[in-house]
């Protein structure tokens, strides 16, 4: 065999070698790829491409028969923008979710602290409790429909049988609001109560037991060290029911289709209106993505919150 | 075993993207396992309540008469709408019959999503009332066209299958048995008969198609319309403020829940014996004369909607109408399912189930008249009765004056700035789809 023959050898078996190895390397490091494809095609599906596809959506024109007859630029945003019913729409929801986050974040505290000490009874009531988050939003709708109704409705029957005067619930633009308020109070209270009474169960005992000894009361154990130890809990709690609110839907769909006028026409429900009734597909989703680019601006505000409390010392 | 696991997790990618193409490319399979020869099933999409519930018993003569099955789905008002357009626009061919409210025609019938009756051998039957014939045709025989239509042959799209018209409904053990003809007649007898029932006259408020619905027998019939001739939108003039007075007048008689009425709440009030009259589609009147679920049976009238002093009768015709889908794979069979039907003999055997034919050989049928107390009044009602604007932008123009009409009712807007604001705004919706080009 000569030089060049047995130099040629190695060089190929060299070839060869770094060739397997690169393969072993290859197959081992895409092994996890090959894991995450069925999630990645899952959500390719379901998610990214309707998501895209929305986006698109959202710079096409509708006809009247809600055919897509051609790019319509940004109008289909200009348009929302202009539109004094996205504007009202928009505060009708913040105010909403304002006001039902900031109930339902107190009232599940306060019945997280009462029912957080363990006992056979405190069990049973944290079941009840949060019997009301398990129920369908739709259901639960129709069954206040029916209570609230100011002519047959048993909240009616019941003040009236008192002596007060009847109240039109769901006819008066402000006790429509405050309805489906107190709708979203009463199914969702339960989840805020949940994650606190999670929180409050896995605090260290250490700071209460130090307290109890310096002789503090129980409201400054419950201002100086239960709440801030809770905060990042708490917040969490928050930006889940922000979120929540912001979307929602059901109660308005069942109790008053938006009215009395629009007093309760938030903006899921108006946007849904737009596409599924009036076929404008493109006026709904830039409402959308308007809508999606409040609730992420919220969510951050809300997760930089979380990470200072963390910084400066949570649990 | 580092290629063993990689072989299996091949294995189930496949598996996966296979069941999520094939989920994907579904049309192919569907259109195989629903051609018309293999399966003799049609879907029908109903709306829930008395409109479908007197046919439905009927149903299972069809299926033994032609061995077809028929899958019978009902759902309420505006979802089955939604359900409908969205097959419709989507081309799925979920359904092989629909029900449509009649303002629904010009969408479905103008996007070219259902088959024109005549390609399916149909001929048009004289039996049916001219009104109803008219409200299944596209483009609209009478009235003003869509712009992009004026040139077009009407034709027929479906077939009218319940005959609903609003009807006056009243206390005749209180009024006496003649329903006030007019609107000042029926304010009269709200005064004169004050404390006999809690309510004087109930409305139905709610927001958006019930409101609209409920005031265009007012605007009808003191002259006022939405639209003249060449689309200019005329529903603030002196005729709809007119009738926006007369209904406002009626409206301090309501309950004070009225802005969240619907047919329902309206039913149950007169049923309940709590109002003295009210606008009801008639299918509530086998209700109200339904011991068990009446306080007021045989207490009740059936009369045609009072008219203003100038005006004439114009009731709502609120017909539901059987048509078939373009992407219907059992268009034959469908057929042959509707004119079933609405055949004189099956229309016969719904009206005894408390249904409301639209065939003027059940409308006149003695027997029917003597057991249904209301067959004359609707009779009567849809041989006077107007359409609404056979436009598809109909249900926009509808949501948005049952907006401002549900605002009045519940005292935050005033009548007159109420028309003239949904004048403004429908205005602004015709110019938008090219009505004034």
């Amino acid at each position: 065999m000569s030089k060049e023959s047995l130099a040629d050898t190695s060089t190929s078996s060299s070839v060869q070698l770094r060739n397997n190895k690169n393969k072993r390397f290859f197959k081992k490091n895409l092994l996890p790829y090959w894991l995450l494809l069925p999630t990645i095609s899952i959500l390719a599906v379901l998610t990214i491409f309707p998501l895209a596809y929305s986006i698109y959506v959202s710079f096409q024109r509708f006809n009247t028969f809600g055919e897509a007859v051609g790019f319509h630029g940004v109008n289909n945003y200009a348009d929302v923008i202009s539109s004094i019913t996205f504007w009202n729409s928009l505060g009708i929801t913040l105010l909403y979710t304002a006001g039902v986050v900031a109930v339902e974040m107190v009232l599940g505290l306060a019945l997280a602290l009462m029912v957080s000490k363990e006992n056979k009874v405190m069990s049973y009531l944290r079941w009840i409790l949060i019997i009301p988050m398990m129920l369908s939003p739709l259901v639960v709708g129709i069954v206040f429909r029916l209570m609230l109704n100011a002519d047959f409705g048993i909240v009616n029957y019941m003040l009236t049988s008192i002596g007060l005067p009847a109240v039109d619930f769901l006819g008066n633009s402000l006790t429509a609001f405050l309805s489906i308020m107190l709708v979203d109070v009463w199914q969702w209270t339960p989840m805020c109560f949940l994650i606190a009474l999670a929180g409050l169960q896995s605090l260290p005992q250490d700071p209460y037991e130090a307290a109890r000894l310096d002789g503090a009361s129980k409201w400054q154990i419950l201002r100086d060290i239960t709440i801030p130890l809770l905060k990042p809990v708490l917040i969490v709690a928050l930006v889940i029911r922000t979120m929540d609110a912001l979307r929602m839907f059901d109660q308005v769909f069942v109790l008053t289709q938006g009215g009395p006028g629009r007093a309760t026409e938030v903006i899921s429900f108006l946007m849904y209106r737009a596409a599924m009734r009036f076929s404008d597909f493109g006026f709904a989703t830039a409402g959308l993505f308007m809508v999606l680019v409040v609730t992420i601006l919220l969510s951050l505000i809300m997760i930089k919150l979380l990470n200072r409390t963390e910084k400066t010392g949570g649990y | 075993m580092l290629r063993h696991v990689l072989k299996k997790a091949s294995v189930v990618s496949a598996i996966i993207g296979g069941v999520l193409i094939s989920g994907c490319s579904g049309g192919d399979g569907a259109e195989e396992t629903t051609s018309e020869e293999a399966s003799q099933s049609i879907s029908v999409a109903m709306p829930a309540g008395a409109e479908s519930s007197a046919l439905k018993p009927l149903i299972s003569e069809f299926e033994e008469e032609t061995g077809t099955t028929v899958e019978w789905n009902e759902f309420d008002y505006n979802t089955l709408y939604e359900r409908i357009l969205n097959d419709l626009q989507s081309q799925a061919g979920t359904y092989d019959v629909i029900f449509a409210d009649d303002p629904w025609m010009p969408m479905f019938a103008g996007g070219g999503y259902l088959t024109p009756l005549d390609q399916l051998g149909y001929e048009a039957d004289n039996d049916f009332i001219d009104n109803m014939k008219t409200i299944t045709h596209w483009p609209a025989p009478e009235g003003p066209r869509m712009p992009g239509f004026e040139e077009e042959e009407p034709r027929q799209y479906g077939i009218p299958q319940v005959g609903n018209v609003q009807l006056l409904f009243w206390r005749k053990d209180i009024m006496g048995d003649a329903p006030p003809e007019t609107w000042d007649e029926a304010l009269a007898a709200i005064d004169e008969y004050s404390g006999e029932t809690k309510y004087g006259f109930v409305p139905r408020g709610a927001r958006g198609n019930p409101v609209t619905t409920n005031f265009n027998a007012f605007l009808w019939s003191h002259g006022g319309d939405y639209f003249d001739n060449d689309w200019n939108v005329i529903v603030n003039n002196d005729n709809a403020q007119e009738a926006m007075d007369t209904y406002v007048k009626l409206a301090e008689s309501a309950p004070s829940g009225v802005a969240n009425y619907g047919a329902d709440e309206v039913g149950r009030a007169m049923a309940a014996g709590d109002a003295l009259m009210a606008v009801i589609w008639p299918v509530w009147a086998e209700t109200m004369e339904n011991e068990e679920e009446s306080e007021v049976a045989g207490n009740i009238g059936y009369g045609l909607v009072p008219k203003s002093k100038q005006g004439d009768y114009a009731p709502q015709i609120g017909n539901w109408i059987f048509a078939i889908p373009q992407a219907s794979q059992n268009k034959q069979t469908a057929m042959t399912f509707i004119e079933w039907a609405s055949s004189e003999d099956i229309q016969t055997e719904m009206t005894k189930n408390g249904g409301l034919p639209t065939r003027e050989s059940v409308l006149t049928n003695e027997q029917l008249i003597e057991d249904m107390p209301y067959l004359e009044a609707v009779h009567e009602g849809l041989e006077n009765a107007q359409f609404r604007p056979r436009t598809p932008s109909y249900t926009q123009i509808e949501e948005l004056t049952g907006t401002y009409l549900n605002e009045v009712l519940s005292g935050s807007r005033s009548g007159e700035e109420a028309l003239n604001e949904a004048a403004n705004e429908i205005e602004a919706l015709m110019k938008s789809e090219g009505y004034y080009d």
